[in-house]
């Protein structure tokens, strides 16, 4: 080693960069040894840049953050992952569904199990005693001997209110624990089951809108944003109510009512009774989860007069003036066609409606024809299988052959059958000037163009507003008048097909209703199935005295929370829109039979 | 020089790691705090959820209308009352009250005339708190009346 060291001053510190860059040389070396330490300086300068750029890079960084992005606070999103980490909140898994008005149909909410671990519990006794206090469902020596037993877990009770979850929590029991799970619930219990549906444990809808909208209602990016139907929960309730009411003074076995806007086809009521508990569907009884409105297809009766009736005044087979003989019943191979409440007389158009006449319905159906008939109804939309937001959907029952008898029977509502669904349709289209327009369970927004189709001229809508009216004020459908309300509509009782021909004693009771008539906002259908007379129906179950007063009482109740005006039945307007032409002073233009 | 030079850079190293730690514990800390602030976000809004769910199911019209048939005297309103407001009988200036005779009725659209306060200023206000378990007597006494 042959090192030359100058030390021109002692110092008591460690070397510098001064030391060994620039300036006096304090450190004369020579020889290998110089050429070593120039290596290792210039070594020393690459790291040092090295490191200078890499705190240029965290400076820059810094910079960024600071100046650039700061203020940019994290979104509960972006957090959302952590929190779910941490365990004290998941995601809801559905969105949920409401009413018109914003009223919860179906939630997804957490909810707490109980659950225990008995090697935790120090007076299983005591636990027992306070649990079984709590819950009095619960076996009191049952649950203590549970939780005496060694086991390190049992269940105690599943799917806890929020207000037994806190009870829980203020017995103070040591060793007890809750576990969350999701739970799908209907708020309005039965209310709504049929269109809102239900899901399986797993929450997958398999029923009714759940069903129909179980892509949209899982839709991660939609979970926050509920599904608002058609639907207003108080008319609703309301409709269901008077219903059952019917149901129970008629001992009948189910019913079905709908209620729809004539103008936007929104579905604002729809029950179908019996109807079942959507939390567990599967307790349902019997037929409770069949939907009639929608999948129950039914030979209507005589509210199908109301189509014959518009058919024979748009195709012009015959005016209002006109009128048919219904004076003999109609024998047709070995069938007899005749009348309910018999005149036996020359019927004008009016008195064909208002007294229900299937002579003269099906003489001025055979004068349209059979294939006039058939695009009547294909256009009327009773031939194809209705489009709505449920998967439950009937398609209609018609004759292969459509002939003569045909053409007769299905004039007065026998021979095809279709859902109240349709009927309803059918009925809107009657009311609203002529227009077809789709069903909707989904809420249409104020002011959107609504799909329709005209299928009728708007005189003959006029025209059959009239004779709807003149039903409730001078026919077989007065009890169905709501004070206020000017309600028009056609009664309907049909026998139901049974095994071996139809039976006198098995009927369907409907009616179909719109109101205020002079100007129509809502169609209303009532279903009685299978009602039996009263001492106060004087033994009548037809449905005049039972699906009649059942519309009064639904359209007095729902009228003010539709926003519907009362208006006097005498009112000008009112007379005006609705006023049938005077009859004919003399010989009126009679049409006789056609054959 | 240069000992006051290294003084200050040993000063200032300190300084920065001190602030660097101060800074990355405050970072921390507001962290712990969005992450509690979120979660209690969650479930507030869950909470809220619950509620909704709770006020529906205590509100739903069948329920409702067992308790008004009840407990109230109320029935449907019959179409005749039913007005818009275009309807209402003009408002009379003057009416006869039994027992206080012909009193006229004030313009609306007058400025309204000094009242009265809604309950006597002279009340005499309670001296001191109410001793310690009062409150919790007194709930138990209700409690107890409504049993």
């Amino acid at each position: 080693m042959n090192i030359l060291i100058r030390r021109p001053r002692q110092r008591a510190r460690p070397c510098t960069p001064a030391d060994l860059g620039g300036g006096q040389p304090l450190v004369q070396i020579e020889g290998t040894v110089r050429a070593a330490i120039e290596t290792g300086r210039s070594r020393i300068v690459i790291a040092g840049a090295l490191f200078g750029l890499c705190f240029l890079v965290l400076g820059g960084r810094l910079a960024d953050l600071m100046l650039f992005r700061g203020g940019i606070e994290p979104t509960p999103t972006r957090t959302a992952g952590l929190v779910a980490a941490t365990g004290s909140a998941s995601p809801v898994e559905r969105a949920p569904i409401v009413d018109r008005n914003g009223v919860l149909l179906a939630v997804n909410l957490r909810s707490a199990s109980l659950s225990a671990d008995p090697r935790r519990i120090i007076d299983p006794a005591e636990a027992a005693t306070k649990l079984t206090r709590l819950f009095p469902e619960l076996n009191r020596a049952e649950l203590h001997q549970k939780l005496m037993s060694d086991r390190g877990f049992l269940w105690i009770k599943r799917n806890l209110t929020p207000g037994d979850q806190k009870s829980v929590n203020a017995l103070g029991i040591p060793g007890l624990a809750f576990h969350v799970e999701q739970k799908r619930l209907y708020p309005q219990g039965s209310l709504a089951a049929h269109a809102v549906g239900y899901t399986d444990i797993d929450s997958k809808g398999i029923a009714g809108i759940e069903q129909y909208f179980d892509d949209r209602l899982r839709d991660p990016g939609r979970l926050q944003d509920p599904l608002q139907l058609s639907i207003d929960i108080r008319v609703q309730h309301a409709l269901r109510d008077e219903l059952s009411k019917s149901i129970e003074q008629f001992s009948a076995i189910g019913g079905a009512g709908l209620v729809m806007d004539a103008r936007s086809g929104e579905i604002v009521a729809m029950v179908s009774l019996p109807d079942f508990d959507p939390l567990s569907p599967g307790g349902a009884v019997g037929d409770a989860k069949f939907n009639r409105i929608t999948l129950g297809v039914y030979e209507m009766g005589s509210t199908f007069k109301t189509f014959a009736l518009a058919m024979g005044l748009d195709t012009g087979v015959i005016g209002m003036n006109g009128g048919y003989d219904a004076s003999h019943p109609i024998r047709i191979s070995r069938f007899t066609i005749s009348d309910d409440h018999p005149k036996n007389r020359w019927l004008s158009v009016p008195e064909i409606y208002q007294y229900s006449s299937n002579i003269a319905a099906a003489k001025m159906a055979v004068d349209v024809g059979a294939a006039g008939q058939k695009a009547f109804m294909e256009r009327m939309g009773m031939l194809r299988k209705p489009v709505v937001e449920v998967p439950e959907v009937g398609s209609p029952l018609f004759p292969k052959r459509w002939n003569t008898i045909e053409t007769m029977t299905i004039a007065f509502g026998h021979g095809l059958s279709v859902s109240p669904l349709q009927t309803g349709v059918g009925i809107a289209a009657v009311v609203n000037g002529g227009l077809l327009v789709p069903p909707t369970l989904v809420k249409r927004e104020a002011g959107a163009v609504v799909p329709a189709e005209r299928v009728l001229k708007p005189q003959t809508s006029a025209n059959m507003r009239r004779l709807m009216r003149l039903v409730v004020t001078d026919g077989t459908g007065t009890k169905a008048e709501a004070n206020g309300y000017v309600v028009g509509g056609k009664t309907g009782t049909a026998e139901k097909a049974g095994v071996g021909g139809y039976q006198k004693k098995a009927l369907l009771s409907s009616f179909v209703a719109a109101f205020p008539m002079h100007e129509p906002r809502y169609v209303v259908i009532a279903i009685i199935d299978e009602p039996k007379g009263t001492k106060e129906t004087h033994g009548f179950a037809t449905a005049g005295w039972t699906a009649a007063p059942a519309i009064g009482r639904i359209v007095s109740r729902i009228a003010p929370l539709l926003a519907v005006a009362p208006i006097d039945a005498n009112a000008p307007k009112v007379r005006e829109a609705l006023m049938l032409p005077a009859p004919a002073v003399g010989a009126p233009e009679r049409k006789l039979a056609s054959f | 020089m240069k000992r006051a030079l290294t003084a200050a850079g040993v000063f200032a190293l300190g300084a920065v790691a001190y602030g660097m730690y101060q800074l990355a514990y405050e970072v921390k800390r507001l962290e712990d705090e969005l992450i509690a602030l979120n979660r209690s976000i969650a479930q507030e809004r869950e909470a809220v959820e619950v509620m909704k769910a709770e006020w529906t199911y205590l509100t739903r019209p069948d329920r409702l209308q067992a308790r008004v048939n009840r407990h109230l005297s109320l029935a449907p309103p019959p179409p005749h009352r039913i007005l818009a407001l275009s309807g209402l009988p003009p408002r009379p200036e003057e009416a006869v009250v039994e027992g206080w005779g012909v009193i006229s009725i004030p313009d609306p659209n007058a400025p309204p005339a000094p009242q009265a306060k809604p309950f006597p200023e002279n009340l005499p206000l309670p001296v001191a708190d109410p001793p310690v378990g009062a409150l919790a007597a007194m709930d138990l006494a209700t409690a107890e009346r409504g049993r």
